[in-house]
């Protein structure tokens, strides 16, 4: 077989032998004229104007009258069958009071429980935890206007002593306190934060506007027709309420990390003097034991900051080394009762004597 | 150094200048390179884009008329641009030099001139006919058209695809910062390409002598050229070894043909005797046949083919205003079809250099025959980037109009006017995720570039399948604001049947395709 | 009539030999063996093909993990830095030392690799990408303070990538400060995992910038969303990723959560220079961008989403997005900034 070659197997080799001067100048000249043209066309690179291939910031000003467009408003879902006019929102625990001709419900109510509570309000999850929270209402209200809105969060506390607790934490001196039967509440710069029965209640507007204040206090004054809850009466609350009679305004509780120890929880409190800083305070636990252990830790830890002036193995007696305030303690039977932060010691004296008289006797 | 200086070596240097200046301008064909490089001289130097841009439209565009440049060297010179200039005839002779293997004997037989050469001045002849009436379909032949063509949708993304998965070097690649480009079509485009470049193996110089347009019409004006190769009868011994490297065919062994000779000077090298020569007319006394050998007869014939193939493209009812196809959706800038169809000589300059690579050959689909490989723009593939004016800018005979970003976008002097409008925008609620299954999504609005967005949404809670409530943002389209843009459907998730498409409707540069009546947005 | 010089006559003419019937055969069987070992050997043994579900030609998805860049802050300093300033060089540095000073963070012969908003050819002022001249002073501090050895830029946007930083003035800035901008193609992106992740536990990620990189930092605007109601430090990173993204729209806020997640910066840095207060995140009209003096740095990126949120987007603490909780929850950071934030004024 022939051996196939891929390649042209020829060399340029010319056969002529005369080359005349007239070839060698033109060629002179076109190589001449082929090295200016590629010149020319590298030396191109920047001839353009930059200004054709881009928009001036200066012409897109000139259309800043933007076109106004229309917002159709959010349409709610409703069961097919009803006429989305007379269609009732779903109020939940709410009143139906809340709502009128001004304001309607913007948002379906949300509800959070207490595996899901931090997705709507993130650290402060933890204190409402703390205070037995049960479930949280989340309501968005709307005006006709569609400027004004206000959200309204309403904690259910599952009682009476963790919707006091949360909302002695929430409140501070300077409130002034309003009260509507038996809704307790004041308002901040932006709503009103409040409790009524079991429930602690936010309420809190978008603008700050007297349309939205004055619907924000008529809500907390309609969160009185909010049902009542059975609950037994809790044991500070009979001894501060009925037995002394202070106001329900000056009673506290609180589950946890009382005088900031974790051994202490589960002490109610109350201000029997308003101008004073001094409260009254009784623990109630199942054993005496419990009891006499609590009266004896509390009395380790509290040597650290106060000097004991007096004790006896079931009183104690002691004041603060800076700020000169009296602490005194006494357990009795499963009941740990005591005065914080007094300034007069005789006052003090009195208010515990008259605690102790109201214990109630034997276990 | 005298041997060095020989016209045929200063041709090699030139044919190669040129081929480096043609791959220069591919390779600055990108948005950060492209700079004021004259990408597409080389197309408005072709002498038929030339002739048959004034016979379609009457006038002669931007560039256009530095084929005279060319004109006046053929009329000087001869076909100099075949063999000097060409790229496509560079690439031809390159493939044909490179795997010849014949001896002297094939290679003189290969060489003689066929009466067949005659065929290109009958295409020639059909063009010509064909763009007086207004149809311009140079481009199915004409040679720097089918090279740029082919390099665009065929080459350049193979040589992509090859760099691409072994070096991986961002400045030898052609279209860096993209994805690998897909060009409908570049099927046939490359194929053809090849077939064409094949050829040369059976015959040298196929598609120079027997196809090119362009080649007929440089050797009609060869008529008159001055200087032509000369053979002196004394010296000559009839050995025939000039024919061994005859590009042309035009039988410098005889009676030259002047209107076939490429003056590729390679017979001036072979002959033994120095018996051929290059000389002004009035310096010889030989005959040469001045006349290209196309009879009166094959002109009558080709005049009438090109005459009757103007009714044969034109009333499939792909073309006119009322049964024009969705699909037909014009770069920005496009003039009227009408008008759009005289002028472009479907280069795909503008595909090349589109940085989204939404800029397609048409196939048949959207215009039949006559659209053929002219640019559509697919939005499956890209969208049209806002601020980019490119297109229009390398668009060598205006089918596309220069336009500034300015009067793309209907800003600064062309407020009143308003934005280039490609076409219109429409959802589809059956394919839509919130209108069809209540899954919140409006990517749509999200990436619709005007301002305010031409899709806006309006709110609605839903109860879906499975019990939960939603909120749905539902888009809708501002037709007033859509500027035909493409990015809501080429950004729909559901990507194979977009739920949001844009379709030909509504497009500004024509008057009888506009969808509305008056713009809302508008106080006049 | 047969050529004498054809090979096969020759194989005929040739007498049957003992040494090359054996060299023959043992080629056949050699040849044979290894093929029958190719294809009938169990899957594990050594360099066996056998393949009879089909499963072991497809492709493998290999998927990588990004490391993680964080570096400790001081323990003296805040967790997020703010800095005023109408001078653009002293408005990082004022920030960037409220959280420890960018020395800290970044150490000589560094590879840095910053990721901008670079996602639409909108002009700057447009508020609709990254401030380039905050971007060109951040490359210079890096170069001059911190002395690095390389920083790259990069993003992968919707639009035409060669477009969007040309037209929004990236690729120039970047280029005139000593920077490398990594443009993406089809080849850059590989397989990222993302554990922990709720979404996009594996997704398309444009890993070619990352390769040798020692420490990322994210520069990115602030700008309303129409959907995930603002795009700022954390929506930034949703640029690293390629695949088919428009389906991220069906749940953004838990993507964006795993975002947060998926890239562990050394430094996020939220410009405040130019806000899209509305029509984001596209914009397109000057109206809509109002500006300040003011540029936010820090290493919690949640906490800095928020007091932008809060105080440049100027919007009220009920409109808190989602993807804020949804990323606390993740552990990708805090919501609550108050005592872990310094403003320098």
């Amino acid at each position: 077989m022939k051996s196939q070659k891929i390649f042209n197997p020829k060399k340029r080799r010319p056969n002529r032998k005369v080359i005349l001067l007239s070839e060698t100048i033109s060629s002179l000249v076109i190589l001449g004229f082929l090295a200016a043209l590629v010149f020319w066309v590298l030396g191109q690179k920047n001839h353009f104007n930059p200004a054709d291939r881009d928009l001036n910031i200066n012409q897109l000003s000139q259309i800043s009258k933007s076109t106004p467009l229309y917002h159709k408003p959010l349409k709610r879902w409703t069961e097919s069958g009803f006429d989305q006019k007379k269609a009732e929102p779903k109020l939940a625990v709410f009143p139906k009071s809340i709502l009128s001709n001004e304001w309607q419900v913007k948002k379906r109510i949300k509800q959070f429980n207490r595996d899901n509570l931090f997705e709507k309000i993130n650290g402060e999850a933890e204190r409402f935890l703390d205070y037995h929270f049960k479930n949280l209402f989340y309501l968005n209200l709307v005006h006709r206007n569609q400027q004004d809105e206000i959200d309204i969060e309403l904690y259910d506390q599952g009682g009476i002593p963790g919707s006091m607790g949360i909302f002695s934490e929430h409140r501070s001196e300077g409130n002034l306190i309003k009260k509507e039967k038996n809704v307790i509440y004041f308002e901040t710069a932006i709503g009103a934060i409040g409790r009524v029965e079991n429930y602690f209640f936010r309420i809190s507007g978008l603008n700050k506007n007297e349309i939205t204040r004055n619907k924000i206090v008529q809500i907390a004054n309609n969160f009185s027709e909010l049902v009542k809850v059975e609950e037994k009466i809790d044991f500070g609350i009979f001894i501060f309420k009925e037995k002394l009679k202070i106001p329900d305004t000056d009673i506290s509780h609180k589950s946890q990390n009382v005088f900031q120890y974790d051994f202490a929880q589960d002490f109610w409190f109350a201000k029997p003097d308003p101008q004073n800083k001094g409260r009254l305070f009784v623990h109630e636990n199942t054993t005496s034991n419990a009891v006499s252990e609590l009266f004896n830790q509390l009395k380790i830890e509290i040597e650290y900051e106060f000097t004991i002036i007096e004790q006896t193995p079931n009183s104690l007696l002691a004041k603060h080394n800076f700020l000169k305030s009296y602490f005194s303690m006494i357990k009795q039977d499963k009941y740990l009762i005591g005065f914080e932060n007094a300034k007069q010691f005789k006052s003090m004296a009195n208010y515990i004597k008259i605690l102790k008289k109201e214990l109630p006797h034997g276990k | 150094m005298k041997k060095f200086l020989r016209l045929t070596n200063i041709r090699f240097i030139s044919q190669t200048t040129f081929f480096i200046l043609f791959i220069l301008s591919i390779w600055a064909s990108w948005v950060t390179k492209i700079g004021g490089y004259p990408v597409s001289r080389l197309l408005e130097i072709d002498v038929l884009v030339f002739f048959s841009t004034i016979l379609s439209t009457g006038f002669i565009y931007k560039y256009l008329g530095w084929s005279l440049a060319i004109l006046f060297l053929t009329l000087l010179f001869g076909r100099v641009f075949c063999n000097w200039i060409c790229p496509f005839g560079t690439i031809h002779q390159f493939f044909g030099w490179l795997f010849n293997i014949n001896n002297n004997e094939r290679r003189q037989q290969s060489n003689r001139y066929h009466h067949s050469q005659s065929l290109k001045y009958s295409f020639l002849i059909v063009f010509l006919f064909l763009a007086i009436p207004g149809a311009l379909q140079i481009g199915l032949l004409d040679p720097l058209a089918t090279v740029y063509r082919a390099f665009t949708v065929f080459l350049t993304p193979a040589w992509d695809m090859a760099i691409g998965n072994t070096i991986n070097v961002d400045w030898l690649l052609f279209s860096p910062g993209s994805h690998s480009r897909v060009f409908t079509g570049s099927f046939w485009i490359g194929s053809i390409f090849i077939g064409l470049v094949a050829l040369n193996l059976w015959l040298p110089r196929f598609f120079c002598r027997y196809l090119c347009p362009t080649g007929a019409l440089l050797g009609i004006l060869s008529y008159f050229s001055l200087f032509r190769i000369v053979r002196d009868v004394n010296k000559c011994t009839d050995c025939n070894l000039c024919l061994n490297r005859c590009e042309g065919a035009s039988q410098p062994h005889n009676i030259l043909k002047l209107s076939e000779c490429f003056t590729c000077f390679n017979c001036l090298d072979d002959c033994p005797e120095d018996a051929l020569s290059y000389s002004p007319f009035f310096k010889s006394h030989s005959i040469v046949e001045r006349k290209p050998d196309f009879s009166k007869r094959q002109f009558i014939f080709a005049g009438i083919t090109g005459l009757i193939s103007y009714p044969l493209l034109k009333n499939n009812g792909r073309l006119d205003d009322q049964s024009f196809s969705p699909l037909m959706i014009r770069p920005p800038g496009s003039i009227e079809e009408s008008e759009f169809l005289k002028k472009c000589i479907k280069c795909d300059e503008c595909i090349r250099i589109c940085p989204t690579n939404v800029l397609q050959p048409a196939t048949f689909e959207p215009g039949g025959f006559e659209a053929l490989w002219t640019p559509v723009l697919n939005f499956k593939i890209g969208h049209c980037q806002l601020k980019c004016n490119l297109c229009s800018i390398v668009c060598p005979t205006g089918a596309i109009r220069e336009i500034t970003v300015a009067e793309k976008l209907g800003k600064g002097l062309f407020e009143q006017k308003g934005p280039i409008r490609l076409g219109t925008a429409f959802i589809n609620k059956n394919c839509c995720l919130p209108w069809a299954n209540q899954i919140p999504c409006v990517v749509c609005e999200e990436v619709c570039p005007t301002a305010p967005k031409a899709i806006q949404t309006f709110d609605e809670e839903e109860k879906d399948v499975f019990g939960n409530i939603v909120t749905l943002n539902k888009p809708f389209i501002i037709p007033d604001l859509c500027i035909g843009c493409g990015i809501c459907q080429a950004e729909c998730p559901v990507t194979d049947k977009p739920a949001v498409y844009v379709t030909a409707i509504g497009e500004s540069r024509s008057d009888n395709r506009r969808l509305l009546l008056k713009y809302r947005n508008h106080e006049t | 009539m047969e050529n004498k010089t054809d090979p096969d006559r020759k194989y005929l003419l040739e007498k049957p030999n003992r040494r090359t019937f054996i060299k023959k055969s043992t080629i056949g069987f050699g040849i044979g063996a290894i093929c029958s070992y190719l294809s009938f050997a169990p899957e594990n043994w050594y360099l066996s093909l056998k393949d009879p579900s089909g499963l072991r030609s497809l492709p493998k998805k290999e998927a990588f993990v990004l490391p993680d860049y964080r570096v400790k802050k001081p323990i003296d300093a805040a967790f997020v830095g703010i800095g005023h300033s109408i001078d653009v060089k002293k408005r990082l540095l004022k920030s960037l030392d409220a959280i420890g000073g960018l020395k800290h963070y970044i150490k000589p012969n560094d590879l840095v690799f910053i990721k901008p908003n670079v996602a639409f050819d909108r002009s700057p002022e447009l508020g609709a990408t990254t401030n380039p001249i905050i971007l060109g002073e951040l490359i210079k501090l890096l170069f001059e303070e911190a002395k690095v050895k390389e920083v790259r830029v990069g993003d992968n946007p919707i639009e035409s990538p060669a477009d969007c930083f040309l037209k929004s003035g990236i690729k120039m800035v970047v280029e005139q400060n000593g920077g490398r901008i990594v443009l993406p193609d089809s080849n850059s992106f590989r397989i990222l995992s993302t554990p922990g992740a709720d979404l996009i536990k594996e997704w398309s990620f444009f890993a070619r910038p990352f390769k040798n990189v020692t420490k990322v930092i994210g520069l990115a605007p602030v700008k309303d969303h129409n959907l995930s109601q603002a795009s700022m430090g954390l929506k930034n990173w949703y640029g690293l990723l390629g695949g088919p993204r428009n389906q991220f729209h069906q749940d953004i806020h838990t993507i964006i959560s795993d975002l947060a997640i998926m890239i562990k910066p050394t430094l996020s840095i939220i410009d405040g220079s130019r806000i899209l207060m509305r029509n984001g995140p596209t914009g397109g009209d000057p109206a809509y961008v109002e500006t300040s003096n003011i540029i936010i740095s820090g290493t919690d990126p949640v906490a800095m989403d928020t007091w932008a949120f809060l105080n440049l987007l100027k919007r009220k603490e009920q409109q808190l997005p989602l993807y804020l909780t949804k990323a606390q929850q993740k552990g990708a950071g805090k919501m609550d900034f108050n005592g872990r934030l310094k403003e320098v004024v």
